[in-house]
């Protein structure tokens, strides 16, 4: 039994979990209130991407950084976060607002424009060449020397940081719909919109400020997955958004818990997948369609969801 | 009245559409111009090539080099030269309708392109069905010149040739008895590294075999499968950043096993240290002839202008193609079946790739070879030519 | 962006007034106008124009975006009977559009050495299609909308994964692998379509021969779409469970939608390979699967006669976008008839383009007395409206930078258009309109592949906000 081996992938596929769990929240939240997917989602994890780049060259990285970097990092994730946050709130007043009583489809089929129209804005704007971050080159390489190095396993600094980050927003975020006026809100919203309504609560403010935290998630998971990945490009969110959804559905969609468990359910079971099974480097982007597969067919509410009664 | 203006917007647009399309349709006359395109001042020829999609950063060199010849050679000739572009977007069914929007077009004695061998399977019974005589510059399949593909050229050496030289350099100077090879699903890759596999194989070597998802952005799981004791990877990507990628992360996890790639380890985007690549030309920044052509070409298109592996070859391409256009065209006509002709006779004693180009008559240049390089320092350096 | 819904009045229900104004539209009563003719008559001009076409044309190119055309009608109206007839959103649809592709090229070239006759591989393949089709359908049974969409979008990236990989597969019991499908470069040399000794191979011939598999198709979709299945199905997309409640087999109707609609995507596949000669992964991308969204929604969904003129629309203009010049016309013809329908009274649509005119010759003048050095770029492609544009856009020597700024500005304005009325929106319609005209010749024009795709995308945003039943559907209303 190969023990360094089996660290090492869940290691890996502990930081893939972390990612795929941020992206899913965002997909979990906005589901829970519309009960409307959001393909666009992926997208603004590219945006997020992007926009921790160039504040990254903009302040000088990876070579020659003006401020601190423990600063830099932070300037890149509150960016990326802001940035998101605002695009996720416009994709929603444009995007799904006008549509929000129309048939189920409209609001779909919307959203793939949107997500086609984003991904080729960036195409123009950006250009077609893979941008790198080359966090390697950051300090020297410090950030992938230190850390954990044993004759097991491999962790490197640059990895620790993004699991820890990614665990203090995801606490963070319970912390936020369970006890905050806000989160409350947003659950009463997705319980029963015209309820809440009723109940003096503005709707609209809402689901904005719902989409807001969501995309700004989705947008520090962009920049964390630059950080560690390196490899920025136009079409990063398509595959990336599909497993945030299929995460976000295997943990249960509309459960906040759900979707952290899901991501890291999908990020370990598609780390296991690619080193033990036979050409499961090849299929890697197929195993987590397989398990959405099975979900669908056994457990249709995935492991933490509850079982959607549609009222008329 | 209202339903009336709204009728006369409607009938507006749709005229705007007929207008454009009849412009947009190119003159109709028959493929075979048994008399010629008279080509006395101006003479067109078209470029095809992967401008946007997915690989659109090598399209954007493949496009730029041959565009800057041509600006170079209007400048100091009679003979001014059009091209007609296509944008194939990387996408077979586009390079299909392009290449019959060419062959249609009486104008085009010769066409540049098309970028990649899918692209150019596609393009070609067209182009066989027209007479069209055109140059790949990097389609590297090593069928395509098996005569099924009409009048086919390219600057760069077949995959087979490829093949031979990494295998060679791997068993015979690096002394690798077990290798790893990954492609990364893309035309360019697979056939590669098939025969590479196949080579290593038959000379007792032992191969693990694997491939990486195009859409895959982190390889720490694929590089965990890699067998103890490896000594060498062979990964042919058409992507530099993601072979970084792939190196950095094998640094990180702590495998410290050597590295080989592709043509695409040319390029700025890869340095890992020490990794090796091969590529059909040497760096033509080290050839003092070519400085004056370098300088123009950054002066023309800007600072970040693209050059890597792709940009020369196209050059040379442009080149052959203009010279053998040139020559068709010194009697005041010339049809595509004469440009094909003096295709097989044009010969540039000297070129920016350093060394002559001459097209064999199954449209291969002569003496094609490969060079190894090796990232020391963080700058390729040619260790085998 | 239209007006809002008319004021109802004392005494009448909201809803019956909107559907009024729904009957007194301007396309349906185009539509109605087209009806009046017998339908022998429509059915015959149809065939006469497409029969004189290819003998009134003689570029084999503009043939070849004829075919082109009649095989995204077909694509479009398999996938017209799956979304607009059932209202199952499939996004794995190209799957089987790859599948029929790729059945006829084993079947019929020298990839396993099998050349059989097309009379004979052409039903197997629309009946393997079917099958296909029931399959991915299966788990549409008990998913909602949203779900099926991710799961057949899945099944569509699974398609290519494997048909790209599918060069080195060892069957058990098998020694050594089998090159299924020669990977990512493809099966070429595919045999052309024969039909007993009369063999199609060229461009014309393939135009007549899609032209009848779409007549074919059309007839046989216009008696399923009257016949008790069609009305079965509409009764399922408007409401399931009422449709159920009323005995109707629900599961079996959605099977069946996905049966037909992949044997028809099967059977175009085949026509395609045929037609290109061989057959790639790349021909089956996401991008394929949106444009073919965007024109059965552009069409309307539901109305076959809609998403026919769709795919015209859509088809003819992105052909047209690949050349410069005449992109320049379709822009501004299509910005101009867009002002023409949305802007009431015409004075104040004349008060605005005037004004874009005179705004445009202003700011042309500052920026190249202000900036001579930086604004001296030439518009593309030349010609009548390029020399006209020239004088009017500000072309910059270096326009990446400043065209993609000016295109994250067209983007907010737009946005911020919609949300204002009145007018303060009539007034700063002029800079936009100038400020598109000016991304337009600087950075869209220059970059016609990825303008294609940038359009497809605002078309189907656009249309699902303004105009959800696109040309000539039915505009539905869903009772929450």
């Amino acid at each position: 039994m190969d023990w360094s081996k089996l660290a090492q992938l869940t290691v890996d596929g502990t930081t893939l979990g972390c990612m795929y769990a941020l992206i899913a929240l965002g997909y979990s939240m906005v589901y829970g209130i519309l009960k409307l997917l959001n393909f666009a989602h992926g997208d603004v994890f590219m945006i997020g991407a992007f926009i921790g780049l160039f504040v990254y060259t903009a302040l000088g990285g990876p070579l020659t950084p003006s401020i601190p970097i423990v600063l830099l990092l932070t300037a890149m994730f509150v960016a990326a976060a802001v940035g998101c946050g605002f695009l996720g709130v416009a994709i929603e007043r444009f995007g799904y607002r006008p549509l929000r009583n129309s048939a189920r489809i409209a609001p779909l089929i919307s959203a793939l424009g949107l997500s086609f129209l984003i991904q080729n804005s960036a195409l123009l704007v950006f250009g077609a060449s893979i941008r790198s971050y080359n966090t390697f080159e950051f300090d020297n390489g410090r950030f992938f020397t230190l850390g954990i190095h044993t004759n097991l396993v491999n962790v490197s600094l640059m990895r620790l940081i993004v699991i820890a980050s990614a665990a203090v927003l995801m606490v963070g975020l319970m912390a936020y719909i369970r006890y905050t006026a806000v989160g409350k809100a947003s659950r009463a919203v997705a319980f029963d919109r015209e309820a809440a309504e009723m109940m003096g609560i503005d709707v609209d403010r809402v689901i904005a400020t719902i989409f807001f935290v969501g995309s700004a998630l989705a947008g520090i998971a962009g920049v964390m997955f630059g950080l560690i990945f390196q490899n920025v490009f136009h079409y990063m969110g398509f595959i990336a958004g599909l497993k945030g959804f299929t995460a976000a559905v295997v943990g249960g969609i509309g459960s906040i818990p759900g979707a952290m468990l899901g991501g890291l359910f999908i990020g370990l079971v598609e780390s296991y997948a690619v080193g033990y099974l036979p050409q499961g480097s090849t299929f890697q982007d197929l195993w987590v369609f397989f398990i959405l597969i099975a979900m669908m067919l056994l457990r249709p509410t995935g492991f933490l969801g509850k079982a959607d009664i549609r009222r008329a | 009245m209202k339903m009336r203006l709204t009728a006369l917007g409607v009938i507006v647009a749709t005229a705007a559409l007929i207008a454009a399309s009849v412009q947009a349709a190119p003159s109709a006359r028959a493929i075979s111009t048994a008399g010629g395109v008279s080509c006395g001042k101006t003479a067109t020829i078209g470029y095809m090539g992967p401008t946007t999609g997915a690989v659109a950063s090598i399209g954007a060199e493949l496009r730029a080099w041959p565009l800057f010849y041509l600006s170079q050679w209007n400048a100091t000739h009679k003979l001014q030269i059009k091209v007609v572009e296509g944008d194939d977007q990387f996408d077979p069914s586009q390079a299909s309708t392009i290449a019959q929007q060419f062959v249609s077009n009486s104008k085009i004695l010769g066409v540049l392109g098309p970028g990649s061998s899918p692209e150019v399977v596609a393009a070609a019974p067209l182009f066989k069905r027209g007479g069209m005589p055109y140059i790949a510059a990097t389609a590297t399949r090593s069928t395509l010149t098996d005569g099924s593909n009409g009048h086919f050229f390219r600057i760069a050496p077949p995959d087979s040739v490829q093949a031979q030289t990494t295998s060679d350099y791997l068993t015979r100077v690096m002394k690798a008895g077990k290798v790893a090879i990954f492609d990364d699903q893309s035309a360019y890759s697979q056939p590669l590294a098939d025969a590479v596999q196949q080579l290593l194989q038959a000379k007792g070597v032992s191969v693990f075999r694997s491939s990486v998802s195009p859409t895959a952005s982190d390889y720490s799981a694929t590089i965990n499968t890699i067998p103890n004791g490896t000594q060498v990877v062979y990964l042919p990507f058409t992507n530099p950043a993601k072979m970084q990628l792939f190196g950095s992360q094998m640094t990180e996890q702590g495998k410290k096993i050597a590295m080989f790639a592709g043509d695409s380890g040319y390029s700025t985007d890869f340095h890992i240290e020490k990794a090796y690549f091969s590529t059909f030309a040497p760096d033509i920044r080290d050839i003092p002839a070519d400085k004056a052509i370098i300088n123009a070409y950054f002066k023309k298109n800007g600072a970040n202008a693209p050059l890597t592996t792709y940009g020369p070859p196209a050059y040379v391409a442009a080149q052959m193609m203009i010279s053998a256009v040139a020559k068709a065209c010194t009697d005041g006509t010339a049809t595509r079946a004469e440009v094909y002709k003096d295709l097989l006779k044009v010969k540039l004693p000297t070129s920016i790739l350093g060394h002559s180009i001459q097209f064999t008559p199954k449209g291969e240049v002569v003496g094609a070879r490969f060079v190894i390089f090796q990232i020391q320092d963080g700058k390729p350096h040619v260790v085998q030519k | 962006m239209p007006d809002s819904t008319p004021d109802p009045g004392i005494g009448r229900d909201e809803w019956v007034a909107r559907e009024a104004t729904l009957r007194g539209d301007d396309a349906a009563r185009a539509e109605r106008l087209w009806r009046r003719l017998p339908p022998k008559w429509r059915f015959g001009a149809v065939v006469a124009a497409a029969v004189l076409f290819p003998v009134v044309v003689s570029s084999d190119y503009i043939i070849r975006v004829g075919v082109n055309t009649l095989i995204f009608a077909l694509l479009a109206l398999g996938l017209n009977l799956v979304v607009g007839w059932a209202g199952l959103l499939d996004l794995g649809y190209v799957a089987f559009f790859g599948f029929g592709g790729y059945a006829y090229a084993l079947l019929s070239s020298n990839q396993f050495h099998l050349h059989w006759p097309t009379v004979a591989t052409i039903p197997l393949i629309v009946l393997a299609s079917a099958l296909l089709g029931m399959l991915i359908g299966w788990p549409s049974r008990r998913l909602l909308g949203d779900y099926l969409a991710i799961l057949t979008l899945f099944f569509a990236q699974a398609f290519v994964t494997l048909v790209s990989n599918a060069n080195r597969i060892t069957p058990p019991g098998h020694k050594g692998a089998v090159n299924f499908t020669n990977g990512p470069n493809g099966i070429s040399g595919v045999d052309n379509i024969h039909l007993g000794s009369l063999t199609v191979h060229t461009v014309r011939g393939y135009f007549y021969l899609t032209f009848v598999v779409f007549v074919v198709i059309v007839a046989a979709l216009y008696s399923l779409n009257n016949s008790r299945t069609g009305r079965a199905w509409r009764a399922l997309r408007e409401d399931p469970l009422a449709a159920q409640l009323m005995g109707m087999p629900v599961n079996r109707l959605k099977l069946l939608a996905f049966a037909f609609g992949a044997a028809i995507a099967g059977l175009t596949g085949t026509i395609f390979v045929a037609l290109q000669v061989g057959v790639f992964p790349g021909n089956f991308d996401i991008a394929l699967l949106i444009t073919i969204y965007a024109m059965v929604i552009l069409g309307g969904a539901g109305s076959m006669t809609g998403v026919v003129l769709g795919v015209v629309t859509v088809n003819v203009v992105l052909e047209i976008l690949r050349t410069p010049d005449p992109a320049r016309w379709v822009f501004y013809g299509l910005v101009v008839a867009a002002l023409f329908t949305w802007m009431r009274p015409y004075r104040r649509l004349a008060l605005v383009l005037g004004g874009t005119v005179a705004f445009g010759l202003l700011a042309h003048f500052l920026a190249t007395s202000l900036a001579p050095a930086a604004t001296r770029g030439a518009p593309l492609g030349g010609g009548v409206l390029g020399h006209l544009t020239n004088h009017w856009v500000i072309l910059l020597t270096n326009p990446t930078t400043v065209g993609n700024i000016a295109y994250g500005c067209l983007l907010l304005a737009i946005g911020f258009l919609t949300q204002i009325k009145g007018f303060w929106r009539s007034v700063l319609i002029v800079p936009t309109l100038y400020l598109a005209a000016f991304v337009w010749e600087n950075r869209l024009v220059t970059n016609p592949s990825i303008a294609r795709l940038i359009i497809v995308g605002a078309l189907l945003v656009t249309l699902m906000n303004a105009r959800p039943q696109g040309l000539l559907g039915t505009s539905r209303i869903e009772i929450a």
